[in-house]
């Protein structure tokens, strides 16, 4: 099976936000820059904008912190919510080294990028090229697993 | 935030009112389906709210700043905002304008909770409004008062949090500059009309914005399906797919994209880009934007902007310019090559005791820096290219080939403007054009050019749409193959000029991007026509804002509002400034002056012949359902169009009939 990956290159970012309106279209049928499960946060006088997504690392510390075992990593190697035993308390919010576990004010929910469950939505919006898939074997798994980029 | 009840709009308006701090929420709905979004919206609230008699710089002028339904959603291209009242800019009356500008500050307006801002009176001292969600306040702003507009916004984001957007005036509005910007980020702005003058009578600093909320679609499956499709066909299809960023400024100023707007599509040709630049006059590091009419700071030459100036050095006085916040079309396509041509022939050496010398940046920046703080004869260009020569009593003669109209700098004209290429007879639309606005009609305007001058053998005569195609889609649009022939001299030529204006007033008000829309030629089908998901391209707009609100308008009945507003504003015109044909009329001289190009096809350089252009405006006057005498809409079109209480009013002030006015 494919493990599939964002790879992120933050020097061709436009700001353009398409990636955080189109997440938040596809998971919540609204447009909200906060209901993204992707984060731009601009720095109109920087060279660089910040892109925060979760990036499935291997070390998973948001699974590992969650008291109520609601992270789990599913077949396909995504770190994924499960929103019937989330109890919304954020502690995996501040477990998150990429913040990339977002608080999403409309749904009122925790929410993080689930890669679409295979087709990420952001990834097909980025006119750039600033977000893009890496596809990895599964052999090769063990090598992203080596800590948050 | 927003309650789940509106699509496209989030329902509500806020009016602000600075002279007795007073909020009040007015509801979107009321607008909504007869005016469509920003500018129209805005052209209702202008007639119902600013009186004849009324100045740019009286608290009586409101400032309207106006987002549409499709700002803020996944719809491509679709961030931008609109802004009017009456103009500053504005000659020979301070007409009630628009302007437009992209960012990120409308979206997040939306987000908040509103489509739009309505704001009168003033402030007793400088003040920011503060709009944070659902929570509206006024911000002691006399700390940032004096500050130009990047270090405004950077402050407030210190004070307020990096997530806010911020709409800002630098010094030149401050100081009532007739060309001062209402400025958000590096280099996005509300240009044309000298609107920030307008925020600084108001002692109005900044309007900053925080918004969590979100924007509901009425139909979120559809309305996606056609975002994408449409986003699909510009990539693949349109003329500004594929373009690169120059490795070489990469590595000297880390050049990237930058979107010019929120939910830019594209890795846009139009040349939006950032960079990262050491200021050879400041010997600081900038960043910003640099796009656009920025790119003739370096100098074109051979032509009215010949001068030479290293990339570095037009790139800090492009920061310089926005920074002050002034206008960069009035400063590039006026009073620059006004100056150069009063220089060349004696009348001027000097500003200040500086000697004129435009291939020094220095030169420049002290020339900014006079305008913005009103120094010297700072104090006189300040006041704008059209209204400077006068004030200084030299150089009338040599603005006069500058300023096509309406105190705006030429555009797309063949003329004043050296920079946009375009031929006999594709200028005789925009003169129409031109004829009947009240500012540069160009900013929302480039569809026919873009037409007839960019996807046609004049760009590229390898990749291009050939004239039969072209024709025949001008008969599908506008019914007539002639209006985009280039053989065709001056006939049909009023039927593009109506339908690019409805056009104008459509992407302002429902909010998409000029560069991009309106869609009509496409490089991926046969007949060179834009098609996706079952939509034509002259229809996206309808078919992105029916998806988006829910509306149940007919086209023709979405076409009919943009009829409506353009018929709208007209009649502010008349009503507040006594707008006759004799106004129209009188850019006539202006395209009198030979074109500067000349069409390969008709192969000798023309100038307007009013023998035929006069007839052509009386064909546009019919066409639009206007009397042919005054230029006035009559009472019939404006009850047709469904504004039977504009008609009441012109025909109580017996306006219609008396267009003689001085």
């Amino acid at each position: 099976m494919e493990i599939i990956r964002i790879k992120v290159d933050v020097s061709v970012c436009s700001g353009c936000l398409s990636c955080c309106t189109t997440c938040s279209m596809a998971h919540e049928q609204y447009i909200s820059l906060r209901a993204g499960r992707v984060s731009v946060v601009l720095h109109p006088f920087e060279s660089r904008h910040q892109i925060d997504i979760c990036r499935q690392c291997g070390k998973h510390p948001c699974l590992v912190a969650c008291p109520e075992g609601a992270i789990f990593r599913d077949e396909r190697d995504i770190v994924r919510i499960n929103d019937v035993l989330c109890t919304q308390c954020k502690i995996c919010m501040d477990a998150c080294p990429l913040d990339a576990i977002f608080w999403n004010p409309v749904s009122e929910k925790v929410i993080k990028c689930d890669l679409c469950l295979g087709q990420p939505e952001c990834v097909q919006a980025c006119p750039t090229g600033a977000l893009s898939l890496m596809i990895l074997k599964r052999d090769m798994r063990r090598k992203s697993q080596g800590g948050v980029e | 935030m927003n309650t789940k009840q509106c699509y496209g709009w989030t329902g509500k308006i806020l009016w602000v009112n600075l002279t007795d701090r007073k909020v009040e929420i007015r509801s979107t709905l009321d607008y909504g389906s007869a005016y469509i979004g920003g500018r129209g919206i805005a052209a209702r609230i202008g007639w119902e709210s600013i009186p004849r008699g009324v100045g740019a710089f009286d608290p009586q002028n409101i400032l309207i700043i106006m987002t549409g339904p499709l700002a803020g959603t996944t719809a491509p291209f679709s961030g931008r905002t609109s802004v009017g009242a009456l103009s500053p800019q504005g000659w020979p009356h301070e007409w009630f304008s628009r302007s437009n500008f992209g960012g990120h500050w409308g979206p997040s307006l939306k987000y908040a909770g509103y489509d739009g801002l309505v704001v009168e009176g003033k402030a007793d001292f400088p003040v920011t409004l503060w709009i944070e969600d659902g929570k509206v306040s006024f911000l002691d702003a006399r700390h940032l008062w004096g500050k130009g507009s990047m270090e405004t916004q950077a402050r407030l984001f210190k004070e307020l949090g990096d997530d806010i957007r911020v709409l800002t005036i630098g010094q030149a509005g401050e100081n009532l500059s007739r060309i001062a910007i209402i400025t958000t980020e590096t280099e996005s702005a509300a240009g044309q009309g000298g609107f920030g003058a307008v925020m600084g009578s108001k002692n109005l600093k900044a309007i900053a914005v925080r918004g969590s909320g979100a924007v509901y679609i009425a139909e979120p499956d559809v309305f996606t399906r056609r975002s994408k499709a449409i986003i699909h066909e510009v990539r693949t299809g349109g003329l500004f797919s594929n373009a690169k960023l120059d490795e070489q400024q990469v590595k000297l100023y880390k050049q990237r994209w930058q979107a010019c707007t929120q939910q830019c599509a594209l890795n846009c040709g139009g040349g939006c880009r950032f960079y990262s630049v050491q200021g050879p006059i400041s010997g600081q590091e900038l960043r910003g934007q640099f796009h656009c009419v920025s790119n003739f700071i370096p100098g074109i030459p051979g032509t009215y902007y010949d001068w030479k100036l290293e990339f570095d050095s037009a790139f800090e006085i492009r920061h310089l310019s926005d920074d002050y916040g002034i206008n960069h079309w009035d400063l590039l396509l006026g009073i620059i090559p006004w100056l150069r041509e009063c220089q060349k022939k004696g009348l001027v050496n000097e500003l200040n005791g500086r000697t004129i010398d435009f291939n020094n940046p220095r030169f420049w920046a002290e020339l900014l820096h006079m305008i913005a703080f009103r120094e010297g004869v700072g104090d006189l260009l300040a006041e704008g290219g059209r209204r400077a020569p006068d004030l200084l009593g030299f150089g009338q003669e040599e603005a006069r080939p500058l300023y096509a109209a309406w105190g705006s700098a030429g555009h797309w004209d063949a003329r004043g403007d050296r920079g946009n290429k375009i031929v006999y007879p594709f200028w005789i639309v925009p003169a129409l054009q031109w004829a009947v606005d009240v500012r540069d009609p160009f900013s929302s305007a480039h569809g026919y050019t873009a037409m007839t001058m960019h996807w046609s053998e004049f760009l590229d005569d390898k990749h291009c749409i050939p004239w039969e195609k072209i024709k025949s889609i001008g008969k599908q649009i506008y019914g007539s193959e002639l209006g985009v022939d280039p053989l065709s001299h001056y006939k049909d030529k009023e039927f593009p000029a109506v339908w690019h204006g409805h056009r104008s007033v459509m992407k302002d008000s429902v909010s998409l991007d000029d560069n991009v829309f309106p869609m009509l030629l496409s490089f991926n089908s046969e007949d060179g026509v834009s098609r996706t998901d079952g939509m034509v391209g002259w229809e996206y707009e309808y078919h992105l804002f029916t998806a988006a609100t829910g509306s149940k308008l007919s086209v023709q009945e979405f076409d009919l509002a943009c009829e409506r507003i353009f018929n709208l504003e007209r009649s502010i015109q008349i009503r507040n400034y006594g707008r006759s044909r004799k106004d129209d009329e009188s850019v006539i001289p202006y395209f009198e002056y030979p074109e500067w190009w000349q069409s390969s096809l008709v192969g000798e350089k023309k100038k307007l012949d009013v023998d035929q252009f006069i007839p052509l405006l009386e064909k546009y006057y019919q066409l639009r359902g206007w009397d042919v005498r005054s230029g006035c809409p009559t009472a019939e079109t404006l009850t047709r169009l469904g504004l039977p209480d504009v008609a009441r009013t012109l025909a109580e002030m017996k306006i219609e009939a008396a267009p003689e006015e001085a």
